[in-house]
């Protein structure tokens, strides 16, 4: 796909370019946000989400970053904005719950989330990961989901989320050291 | 290696080769229609952000009570200025007129 062409398409209003950037770019922010959200049905709504940001702001694309990276910091945005109101709406069900109210319906807690992509002799053991991956703090579960899960160099990771090379290999190391930490207090409880 | 550190380094590397999740193969149409009913779009919006709405709100209604309750007041005070010229004129028009 000639990145120059399919912009100006989509700033002249060509259905068919619009088209053709979802069908070449959904698995990817499909996969970005199941990555970071965890849950089916939120990923598909932030994947349609997305591309109905991308449809109103295309003509306001500059061209100064490419456009994967463009479409993978909207994903990005969105994925963050949504984890942020669920957690919003996670805190205001413990005070339903503490008066009362029927907060428990608020938030259905952690779920077992199983990736589709993954080996099957992983299974196990990435849902693990995955758990722990969700107790990270949103910059470094970013940038860890965008190395493991989408596969992206640090280079391209620091395009996306808008901060220097080695601040990505910083969060990245800060990511491993935590998970580890989180693994081993797992192993501990349960695998002992 | 012990079998804890081992087990750890393993979890870890658990997600290399995975594939990518492929998506909806209807995402392009779903989207069309949500841009198409572009008035039901969801908007997250941030905590901070409320709370300053929330602030503004509350600036604006101390704002009328106090605007309210002074107006009063002055309005209170210009009357009782005007019931005292009004009765010294109507005096005086009285002794003239005697």
């Amino acid at each position: 796909m000639d990145e120059a062409s399919i912009i100006e398409r989509l700033r002249n209003g060509e259905p068919s370019a619009f088209h053709e950037l979802v069908e070449s770019f959904r698995d990817r922010v499909f996969n970005t946000s199941i990555g970071l959200l965890q849950q089916r049905e939120d990923a598909e709504d932030i994947t349609q989400e997305v591309f109905v940001e991308i449809y109103r702001s295309v003509a306001g694309f500059r061209g100064e970053s490419k456009l994967s990276t463009w479409i993978y910091r909207i994903t990005v945005q969105k994925s963050m904005e949504f984890l942020r109101w669920k957690a919003r709406k996670k805190r205001s069900g413990i005070i339903l719950q503490l008066f009362g109210k029927e907060g428990k319906e608020v938030h259905p807690g952690l779920v077992h989330f199983d990736h589709p992509g993954t080996r099957l002799e992983n299974k196990e053991r990435s849902a693990i990961l995955f758990q722990a991956i969700s107790k990270l703090p949103l910059n470094q579960r970013t940038a860890f989901t965008l190395h493991k899960v989408e596969g992206l160099s640090y280079a391209e990771i620091s395009g996306i989320i808008g901060v220097s090379l080695s601040s990505v290999e910083s969060l990245m190391f800060r990511a491993k050291q935590n998970l580890q930490q989180l693994l081993s207090h797992y192993y501990d409880k349960n695998e002992k | 290696m012990n079998t804890k550190e081992q087990w750890i380094s393993e979890t870890l590397e658990s997600l290399d080769g995975m594939r990518r999740a492929g998506s909806d193969p209807e995402t392009y149409e779903k989207v069309m229609q949500r841009i198409r009913m572009s008035g039901t779009r969801r908007v997250y919006l941030q905590a901070s952000f409320v709370w300053k709405i929330a602030a503004g709100l509350i600036l604006l209604i101390g704002l009328n009570v106090f605007s309210l309750v002074y107006y009063s007041r002055l309005s209170k005070a210009s009357e009782t200025q005007t019931g005292v010229l009004a009765s010294d004129y109507f005096s005086y028009i009285n002794t003239i007129k005697l």
